[in-house]
Parts: C-alpha cells; structure tokens; sequence
C-alpha cells in the first residue's frame, strides 16, 4: 500500500495515500468527531462538525471527505478548530427544537453529546426564525419531526444507497431545506417499504418508531385480557445494547426475565413460529418443485421486502411464498391452537411482539393476517420500544436472573434461532428440506456458503437427484440486482431469500440505535449475527421439523404439512400496490 | 470607496462581485448596511442549504444586519456578526458560502461609521433605513397649502389652512408622498 507521511497535532505519521483525514487520524487513535458522515453511503462534508486545520490552508477543511497528501499538517484540537466546531453547533441549535427532556433519543442522541461534549453554554446565541417544520406521523411505522432534524442527510442515503428505495430526501432549498417525500407528500401516501433504516440512521429525535408502548401498558393492566409475548430470533442478541452491554451479547434470559416482569401472563418465542415457518415454508418448496409450481419461490417473512415486492416488484408476488411471517404464524396460532389447548376466548388473547422491525407495525396491519377472525398479532413493538418499558419498570437488565421461556410457544431450535440474520431462513429451510427430501437424518448441516455478510449469496445444493439453485440476498439494492437477474433470465434459481434490511433482522429498522462513531468502523450485522450462530451451535435440537411443539400441533392441530387447516391459519396473500 | 477604478481586482479587494454583469452605483444616499443586506439576500436565497455554516449562518447574518437597519442592533451584534462572518468564510462548503459574507466584511471595514450611527445613533445617514428616519414639516417654511395632508395615505398630517403643518410620527409610513408635493421644501427627512 502506497503510504503518505504526514503530521496531526505535530506527531509524524505514516497514512495510506488516498485515505481521509478522518481515517488516517482514526488509524492514530485519533478521534475526530462526526455528524453528517455515515461511511460508504453519506460522504458529503456538509454538516462542517468534522473541520480540521490543514497548515497553510486559508479555510477549514472537513476531515470525513478530505484526502490526506504528502507533508500535509493536520491540527484536529486547535483552538480555532474547537470554535468552528463550537459555531457548527450553535448554527444548528439556532433552528432546533430544544426539548431533550421529552426527547425520544436524549441520552443517545449524536447532537445532544456533540453539544455536552463541546460545552455549549448558551444554546439560543444565534436564535432568529426557525425553518418551518413538518411532523408527519401518517404511517404506522415511523414518526418525522423536522424540528428536530439536522439535515445531515443519513436518512434519504441510507432510503436510496441502501435501500434503492428513495422515498424521502431534501426539499426546498436553502434555509428552508428539509427532509420530506416528493411534493411534501406524507410518507404514508409514497410507496416507503417501512424497513426502518432511515431511523437507525439518525443522529436525533428526527426520526423514531411510531411508539405502541402504552397501547401494551394499556393490555397489561387490563384484567380481562391474556397477554402473551413474543420475541424475535435477533432481540435477544441486540436487546442488551441498550442497556450498555457489549455487541453481539446473548441476553435471551435476561429477557424473558425482565418480560415475565413487566407482566406478561405467557413469554413465549418467535422462534417457536420460525421453525413452524420453515417446515410449512419448506414444505411448500418440495411442493413447487414437484408440482411445476412458480420458481423461484422467495422467502415472505420480511415484511419490509414483502412491501417493496408489491409496490416496485409486484410480478412477482406470485414468487412469494404465501407462508406467512413468522410473527403472524405465532399469533395465529395462539389465537387458534392454544387457545384451545388453554381454552381462553382468542378475543381475550392479546399478542404483542417484539421485532426488530418497523415494518412488523405495518405487518401487523396487513390484510388476510387474522386466522382467528382477530388480528393475529395486537402491537409489534421495535427492540428499543421493549427497552423503554423495561427502562421505565425500573429494571437494569444485566443484573436480572436468566430465565427460561414458557412452555408451549417458547420451545424452539437452532434454525429458527438464525433466522435473525441473512442466510439463517435459507439455512434452516435448508436443513429441513434435505431431509426430506433425502430421506435421511443426519447431523445438523451448518451450510456456510449462505453465512456471513455479503448483499448477495448464491450456492448450488445437491439435495438427492436435484441440483438446488439458492440465493440469499438482504437490503433491498441488493434485492433488486437479484430480481432485475432473474427477470432477465441470467440466473435461474429454486429458492431465494430476501431480506428487507442489509444484514437481515439483527440490523433492523428497529433495533437499538448505535451512533455513527460505532456504526462506522464496526460491523453491527456480523457481531449480532455471530451470537445467533454461537446460540444454534449450542441448541440440542438444530431442525426445525424435530420441535416437538411445532410436531404436536400437526399432529393434534393442523394434520400435515401445508394442509387446508394449515393454509387457512398460516398462509396469508398479496396484492400489487402502487409505486406513486 | 467611490476613487476606486472599476476592476474586477479592485472590486474583489472590497468585497463586491462583478460576476452578475450588473453594477451597483453607489453615491452618499446609498446606505451601506442597506447595500450589505442587499447582497446577503441575494446569496441567501442562492445557498443550496447542504452545509450547515453557509444555510443557517447567512440566514442569521441577514437577521442581524436587518436588526441594525431597524435600529435594534448592539454593538457587541456588531463583533458577534463580524466574526459569524469569517466563520462563514472559514467553514462552508463551497465558494458561494465562502465569499457570502464579503460584502458584509468590507462594508465593515470601509463604513463602520455607518454600522455605528446606526446602532449608536440610531440613525441611517444615507435616509434609507425607514426605520431610522422621520419625516418632519419645517415651521418656517410651511404656508399651511394643505397639499401634504390631502396626499397623505395614513391621514397623519393635521393642521389648519395657512397654519404650519405637523406630522404625527405614530401615524407616518414614511412613504415620502408629502415630501414629493411640498412645493416649498418645507418637508425633510431626518
Ligand atoms: S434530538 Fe437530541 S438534542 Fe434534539 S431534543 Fe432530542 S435529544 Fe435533545
Ligand atoms: S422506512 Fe425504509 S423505505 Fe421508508 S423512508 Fe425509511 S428507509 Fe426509506
Ligand atoms: S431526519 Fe435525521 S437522518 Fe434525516 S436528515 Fe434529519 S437528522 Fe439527518
Ligand atoms: S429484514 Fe427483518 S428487520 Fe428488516 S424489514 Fe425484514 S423482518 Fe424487518
Ligand atoms: S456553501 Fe455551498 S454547499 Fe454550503 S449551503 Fe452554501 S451553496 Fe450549499
Ligand atoms: S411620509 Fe407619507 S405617511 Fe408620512 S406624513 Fe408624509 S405622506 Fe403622510
Ligand atoms: S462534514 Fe464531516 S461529518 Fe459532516
């Protein structure tokens, strides 16, 4: 690698040729701190927070888009540099809504810690006019309040360079520039897929899920309603970050204690209903490839990517596997099977899951999701939404016993335990299918080619006579390379796998929020997903059709696989919608 | 300012733009933190609103400068603006941030005296800033014609035929109609 020698803060340094200031400072163990710059994605030097001086430059230049040269010296803590920073600040709080103290994100919001850490003693010093602000909370995933926005712009990078998606970017112009849809639209009326990126992207209480806490309190202190939880596979490898715990700490006990706490009368895991998803789902597979049916089938349990297939992709709706998510498999079935194996009305029944997810709000919604007449799941809470609650019951997590999930929807496997991570769906369908298909039962299979990281995956499978074309694609940018291959003929594949976000569901839309400083020189999607692959790995039972559970209720329940009663309960459909 | 030959490097030096092609004359009835304010609307309006210094910095120059031209202003504004003004420079993005404050900077440096009387004095010595001025009818020489009464828009002159006029300055707009039709002069600016 071609090196360059330069000095910051009168150290001699020895830096790659071509990297940044702020990469090179960084490599120093020199912090420089950010706002605007989210690495990859949003390198647009626009916030000003990152100026540094560069010795013989009239002007300040931003450390996140600035080459580094030969003989180049770099002050980052000057005096003139801190009150640059400082005046950024200032700037901004100048057309800030100032409301910590009711604030969503105070405690981990960029702008808050920017501003303690540079000392800002009088917030209003340069205050006149205030932009005209918007506050949108037409969806149901996520609420927008411009007052509290700094037009960083990581959002609408992370909507259109992650998500292909671009439903919100800058309006207007000037001072009057904000975040909104085309038109001012409201983001309910734009064809947004509600993955949820765009919030755990924000340095502030601009954006943050549309809050369903109270409507869970309000259940709990409801006598007459039975109120049972579930959690999603990746909330127990996330869920500690927001309590402070290292990334990628199982916390699955501590969880289910903490739930058992708040009140629930059943805690019961998504897992469960991932193993239920898989042997319907692959199942469902065998079938279609026995039966000529459409191919390639695609996984249906994103409903992030479940949006963005009806709304940019809708032919291929019939691509989608009609099994629905593992969330509304839960639900339904606790709403049907269980309660008449408890024999509570499923009118009393009230589901709340905790997802990682925001599109699972809009999931929750959908049409054909209410096996019971009922909606099969009440309020799908996000990871940070069951923080708050356990913030506000006055728990500490890490200090809480581990506790076990309850019987019956709380037994589960190692497959359905990966299903947080991308690949993990098309593993564990994997393992099933090639016993069935094979006849034979072996070992847990560990298919490493559909594991780790990458957007798109591919793998070819010799499964009996049958040569298996997989894919696995998460983030939608990625998602539609794949299906712009398979429209044109170029690929031809049996099963594929999309997830909505990049990295499946432990980077969700609604997990707990890591700082730019973290996010951009940490890989959150491989730390999470390592602790899901360390839990299958310890799991007893790692196939999803040798649950006992998941055989109870086809054997007492729902006959066979992909039997009537089994599609009417867990299968569900879709429908085209409009992309303007 | 005025014996300064008109060159791209001369204007530069005090901080103008020739780029426009247009060419503002300037003579004592232009009051330079007026020409400042006209300047900085023109790049606020331009600013494309990415980087923070240059979208929410020239907006506050502008409200400061506006402050000073209504008589509000302070001279610690006065430092305050200065200074905002070389962070803008110092800070933005791109060349029109950059040189935004320019006109603001070398009026500053050419006409403080002007900023002054209008802080200190609370007057606008080129009679432009509305706010800083008055319409007043000189006694000696009003004949009491009634002309300026009945062009009046906001009926703020009272008086008597033949009898000296008077203003009441609550009522004044300060739309300068009087002052057009006194065929004596006896109405001034102040
Ligand atoms: S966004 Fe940050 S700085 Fe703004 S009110 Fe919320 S916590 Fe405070
Ligand atoms: S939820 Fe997803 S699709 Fe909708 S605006 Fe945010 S990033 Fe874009
Ligand atoms: S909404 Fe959040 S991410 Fe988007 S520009 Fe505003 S502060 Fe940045
Ligand atoms: S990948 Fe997971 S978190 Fe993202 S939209 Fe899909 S289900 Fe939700
Ligand atoms: S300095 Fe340039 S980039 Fe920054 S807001 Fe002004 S016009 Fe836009
Ligand atoms: S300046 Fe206009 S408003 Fe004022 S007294 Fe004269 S005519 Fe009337
Ligand atoms: S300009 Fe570098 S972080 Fe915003």
């Amino acid at each position: 690698m071609e090196m360059v020698n330069i000095k910051i803060n009168g150290m001699p340094l020895s830096v790659p040729a071509g990297s940044t200031i702020l990469e090179a400072a960084r490599m120093h163990g020199i912090e420089i701190p950010t706002l605007c710059y989210l690495r990859e994605i949003n390198e647009i030097g626009a916030c000003r927070i990152c100026v540094v001086e560069v010795v013989g430059m009239r002007n300040l230049v931003a450390a996140c888009v600035y080459p580094v040269a030969e003989g180049m010296e770099i002050l980052t803590n000057s005096k003139r540099v801190f009150a640059s920073r400082k005046t950024n600040l200032e700037l901004i709080l100048s057309t800030h809504n100032r409301s910590c103290l009711s604030c969503v994100r105070s405690g981990n919001c960029e702008l808050q810690k920017l501003c303690k850490d540079f000392r800002i003693y009088d917030e209003a010093i340069y205050d006149g006019e205030k932009p005209a602000s918007n506050y949108d909370d037409s969806a149901v995933h996520l609420v927008r309040d411009n007052s509290k926005c700094v037009l960083c712009r990581r959002c609408a990078a992370a909507c259109a360079k992650w998500q292909d998606v671009a439903v919100i970017g800058p309006n207007g112009r000037g001072f009057n520039t904000h975040i909104g849809s085309a038109f001012d639209q409201n983001l309910s009326d734009v064809a947004c897929v509600s993955c949820g990126q765009c919030i755990v992207v924000c340095p502030t209480g601009a954006l943050s899920e549309k809050d369903n806490t109270k409507d869970v309190w309000r259940a709990l202190n409801d006598p007459t309603k039975h109120v049972i939880v579930q959690t999603a596979p990746s909330i127990r490898v996330t869920l500690g970050e927001a309590f402070g715990m290292h990334i990628g700490t199982n916390v699955e006990g501590k969880m289910v204690a903490a739930l058992r706490r708040l009140g629930f009368d059943g805690v019961y895991d998504t897992d469960f209903a991932a193993d239920m998803t898989i042997v319907e789902e692959a199942n469902e597979l065998v079938e279609r490839i026995k039966n000529g049916g459409k191919l390639p089938m695609i996984t249906s349990c994103s409903p992030g990517w479940v949006k963005y297939c009806e709304h940019y992709y809708p032919e291929f709706t019939e691509n989608l596997s009609t099994c629905k998510s593992p969330q509304q498999m839960f639900g339904a079935l606790a709403k049907t099977w269980y309660a008449e194996k408890t024999g509570i009305d499923p009118k009393d029944i009230f589901v709340v899951g905790i997802m990682p997810c925001t599109a699972k709000k809009f999931e929750t919604k959908r049409e054909d999701e209410s096996a019971s007449g009922y909606p099969d799941v009440d309020v799908a809470l996000t990871t940070r939404e069951l923080a708050r609650m356990i913030n506000r019951a006055g728990m500490y997590l890490p200090k809480l016993p581990d506790e076990e999930f309850d019987a019956p929807l709380g037994t589960s496997t190692g497959a359905g335990v990966i299903f947080g991570a991308t690949g993990g769906v098309m593993e564990a369908a994997l393992r099933t299918a090639k016993e069935w298909i094979t006849g034979e039962s072996g070992e847990a299979v560990e298919f490493s080619e559909v594991r780790g990281t990458q957007g798109i995956k591919e793998a070819t499978y010799k499964i009996g006579d049958l040569e298996l074309n997989v894919c696995v694609a998460s983030g939608l940018k990625n998602a539609k390379k794949v299906l712009e291959s398979v429209k044109s003929g170029e690929k031809n594949y049996h099963f594929i796998e999309i997830m909505g976000c990049p990295g499946g569901c432990v980077n969700g839309g609604g997990q707990p929020v890591q700082p730019a400083a973290v996010r951009n020189f940490i890989d959150l999607k491989a730390r999470r997903a390592a602790a899901l692959y360390e839990d299958d790995k310890n799991k007893p039972i790692r196939k999803s059709h040798e649950n006992p559970v998941v055989k109870e209720v086809y054997e007492t329940y729902l006959g066979s696989y992909g039997s009537h009663k089994a599609h009417e309960i867990l299968h569900t459909s879709y429908k085209k919608r409009n992309r303007f | 300012m005025i014996d300064i030959p008109v060159d791209y490097d001369n204007l530069i030096s005090i901080g103008s733009m020739m780029g426009s092609g247009g060419l503002i004359v300037m003579d004592e009835d232009t009051c330079m933190v007026d020409i400042a304010k006209f300047f900085l609307e023109f790049t606020v309006d331009e600013s494309c609103g990415k980087c923070t210094p240059c979208r929410i910095g020239t907006k506050r120059l502008l409200e400061m400068l506006d402050k000073i031209t209504k008589g509000k202003g302070t001279m610690e504004d006065l430092d305050k603006m200065e200074e905002l003004c070389y962070h803008i420079k110092a800070n933005s993005l791109c060349g029109l941030g950059q040189s935004a404050p320019n006109p603001v900077l070398s009026t500053l440096k050419y006409f403080r005296d002007e900023y002054v009387a209008h802080i200190v004095d609370k007057k606008c010595p080129a009679g432009v800033c509305k706010a800083l001025l008055s319409y007043v009818i000189d006694r000696e020489k009003c004949k009491g014609c009634t002309l300026c009464a009945r062009a009046c828009p906001a009926d703020a002159i009272s008086g008597t035929v033949k009898q000296p006029h008077v203003i009441d300055p609550a009522k004044c707009l300060k739309c300068g109609a009087c002052m057009e039709k006194c065929k004596f002069g006896a109405i001034y600016k102040k």
